[in-house]
């Protein structure tokens, strides 16, 4: 009967042709593949960070914490959860063979900016008693923002900062400037003194609503008051992919310079693959977004890139500075096979960060699994050292301000990518202070 | 003020894209009755397979690499999966294909991304160089002209089959009336398959026209099922598959005059929220009371007079 036939179970011929198709269908994406990397990191017995930090006998030998880490394990910011991840292992495992704290990650996804996924990742380890997390995307676009407090875990976002909507929020830190308003001052002083030719200069961002229109007004302030000419400040739904319109307004509206912000690094080197099309090269692009030069490779490809520019609290492989920020360097190489990102140093730093305040407070006698504790020893001095900026022996340092909540003290750079390698062409702080061209 | 023009012209190709879609979901809904929201999957596997084929063949032929790509996978959804599916369970069918399409989308998505870890699965379609040219003093790229002698053609060549070919005839018997056409010989089945491979071929060769333009990237089939299916449902599924080009282009242009105004994401609102009013409108339209209160006669002004009267 025909019921006994469609009903019976996978028979041999079908499991060849469905073994066919996945052969067949593994094959054809082998050919777009180059290959990922695993990896994987232990613990660190002969760990040096005892040279860097103070690990005393109140690091926490021989106790475990939790360390909720939320990052964005799958959707479109996937590619940099790995990144995220390694500064952490890495971290957690020198600590524990410097005789400190184990730190025992907690991780969950946010799946790349999905409030709701936020929302339960924090109520997750909120209801376990977690006392401090990592998380990014702006801990996941505010949403995580009301379970930090609720939960009372000291935060910190290494990948998005506090942003310009999540400032001043109880128990929740920004970890790396303030994209775009952190980049301005130093960037029109680069246009001044490196590019003379800049006039006149656009803005282009996601529109992500009310937040967009006040990112853009506060550009065209900024941009003013520098004493530049604002031109079109344009947005694009996320979720585009064919930037004529925005071309096409900004080329009407006479910018010589472009920044770029918010865009992730696949919009933005479709971008400039479109923008590249109008034939101009005289047009200057300066860009928030992490730099990932492979993607900007792929899709944009090099011809595209002349005059592209990133503009962030940058690291890499070549920029550490300090011997804090060469051996963790050195280490992330010896575990991973790879450069580290600014990413993964500032997840790793901010695993340190949090350790730290862990310290304060069995210094002081305290219960460092209370995140209440965790907060007041941070705030008590936030003051913290960082692979980034230093000099030789004297570690960086990055600051927090108590009242913004975001970063007070950040090496930041203008960098470009000439000959494959990445190249800084001016160097600055928070604020544009310590302005330096360079390259 | 953008180039009012030039805009038009960038509505207009991407507007005939949307068309394309549309009219493919129309080819495919509207015969098959399945609603092949995993048409994103043949949209990322052209993208992907051209990807492949342009590492060793030059860019028209990664474009036909895809359109096959598009055109097979959407057999082998049908055939393999759908099909198999609705035997299984034909009471529930129309849900469950729904269920198993939405799957479909995130299986690929997810294999893509997990397959090719490096740099997120974004991939590039090699050997093609875009650039501005100006007729007649408006300016374009040579990509649009590509893509919407790509679209006319597609919609032609599918025009041409089901109009002047035996197998075109099924479809329009299918289409018409799948239990009469069954009686008379044609198998529905094999009917599923052909609209599935034409339909998807043809969204499979747009995909790739949408990596030569950024990249391919394991999430670029959503956005398009979604729009396809907007556009479909609009267009009507029971009306000829290239009635789709209309509301198609007036989506395209109207998004692009309407950038002009206000933000994407007003721009969105706007149009789809046009487009619902349109949807609900028609299902007013169509509703038995709208029928019966439009149809119902006027009370006539003096009682009829019996057949069987006295006279």
């Amino acid at each position: 009967m025909a019921i006994n036939r469609h009903s019976r179970g996978l028979d041999r011929r079908h499991f060849l042709q469905l073994s066919g198709l996945v052969v067949g269908g593994s094959a054809v994406l082998a050919a777009c593949g180059d290959g990922g990397s695993g990896s994987a990191v232990t613990a660190d017995t002969s760990s040096k960070l005892g040279e860097f930090l103070r690990i005393d006998q109140y690091a926490g030998k021989g106790t475990q914490l939790d360390l909720g880490v939320v990052l964005p394990s799958s959707g479109s910011g996937s590619a940099y959860a790995s990144e995220m991840k390694n500064g952490v292992e890495l971290a957690v495992a020198q600590l524990t063979g410097a005789g400190a704290l184990e730190w025992r990650p907690q991780y969950k996804d946010n799946k790349s900016g999905d409030p709701q996924a936020g929302i339960d990742a924090t109520k997750d380890l909120g209801l376990t008693g977690t006392p401090a997390m990592l998380c990014s995307y702006i801990a996941d676009l505010g949403a995580q923002v009301p379970g930090i407090a609720q939960y009372q875990m000291l935060t910190l976002d290494g990948a998005g900062g506090t942003g310009t909507f999540a400032q001043s929020k109880p128990y929740f830190y920004g970890a790396r400037i303030i994209i775009p308003d952190d980049i301005y001052p130093g960037t029109f002083q680069w246009f001044k003194q490196a590019q003379p030719q800049v006039k006149s200069i656009a803005h282009l961002t996601w529109d992500l609503g009310p937040s967009t229109t006040q990112l853009l007004d506060s550009s065209r302030e900024a941009i003013t008051s520098a004493g530049f000419s604002a031109a079109a400040h344009v947005s694009s739904a996320p979720t585009n992919s064919d930037y004529s319109a925005q071309i096409r307004e900004i080329e009407s509206s006479g910018a010589n310079a472009v920044i770029i912000s918010v865009l992730d690094d696949v919009s933005i080197a479709a971008f400039l693959k479109q923008y590249a099309v109008t034939g101009r090269k005289d047009v200057v692009f300066v860009s928030t977004t992490n730099f990932t030069p492979k993607t900007y490779q792929t899709v944009a490809g090099s011809d595209a890139l002349t005059n592209y520019h990133f503009c962030y609290d940058y690291f890499d492989g070549t920029t550490a500075t300090s011997d804090f920020g060469s051996y963790f360097t050195q280490a992330y190489q010896d575990a991973y096979k790879t450069d580290p990102t600014s990413l993964s140093a500032n997840f790793y730093e901010d695993t340190l960060v949090l350790w730290e305040c862990v310290r304060r407070v069995n210094e002081k006698g305290g219960d460092p699994s209370k995140g209440s504790e965790l907060l007041a020893a941070f705030e008590a001095n936030p003051v913290f050292p960082s692979v980034y900026g230093g000099s030789g022996a004297e570690t960086g340092v990055i600051s927090f301000d108590k009242s913004t909540h975001s970063v007070s003290k950040r090496p930041s750079g203008i960098y470009t990518q000439k000959d494959g390698k990445v190249v800084a062409v001016a160097t600055f702080d928070v604020s544009g202070s310590d302005f330096r061209l360079d390259g | 003020m953008r180039d009012t023009v030039g805009a038009l012209i960038e509505g207009s190709a991407a507007g005939l894209g949307y068309a394309l879609l549309g009219a493919s979901l129309i080819l495919i809904v509207g015969t098959t009755g399945r609603f092949h929201f995993a048409i994103g999957v043949n949209y990322l596997l052209g993208a992907y397979a051209a990807v492949a084929a342009s590492l060793v063949l030059p860019w028209p032929m990664a474009v036909a690499t895809g359109v096959v790509a598009g055109g097979v996978s959407g057999a082998l959804i049908e055939a393999g999966l759908y099909d198999r599916v609705e035997r299984s369970a034909p009471a529930s069918a129309l849900l469950n294909i729904f269920v198993v399409a939405f799957a479909l989308m995130s299986i690929a998505e997810g294999a893509l991304r997990l397959l090719l870890s490096s740099g997120g699965g974004v991939r590039k379609v090699s050997g093609f160089s875009d650039q501005q040219i100006s007729l007649l003093g408006v300016t374009m790229t040579k990509l649009n002209l590509w893509q919407v002698a790509y679209v006319l053609l597609a919609l032609l060549a599918i025009q041409l089959l089901l109009v002047t070919t035996s197998a075109g005839l099924r479809v329009r018997g299918v289409r018409s009336n799948r239990e009469l056409a069954a009686v008379h010989g044609v198998n529905p089945r094999h009917v599923n398959v052909l609209v599935f491979t034409l339909g998807c071929a043809a969204v499979g060769g747009l995909g790739v026209f949408a990596a030569l333009r950024t990249s391919a990237t394991p999430d670029m089939g959503l956005t398009p099922a979604f729009y396809g299916f907007v556009i479909a449902f609009v267009t009507g599924l029971g009306r000829p598959f290239f009635h789709a080009l209309v509301p198609g282009l007036a989506v395209g242009v109207t998004e692009r005059m309407l950038l002009n105004l206000m933000s994407p994401a007003q721009t969105q609102v706007a149009i789809f929220g046009v487009l619902f009013l349109l949807l609900v409108l028609r299902a007013a339209l169509a509703s038995r009371w709208f029928v019966a209160h439009a149809t119902r006669r006027r009370p006539a002004s003096r009682p009829a007079v019996g057949v069987g009267g006295t006279g």
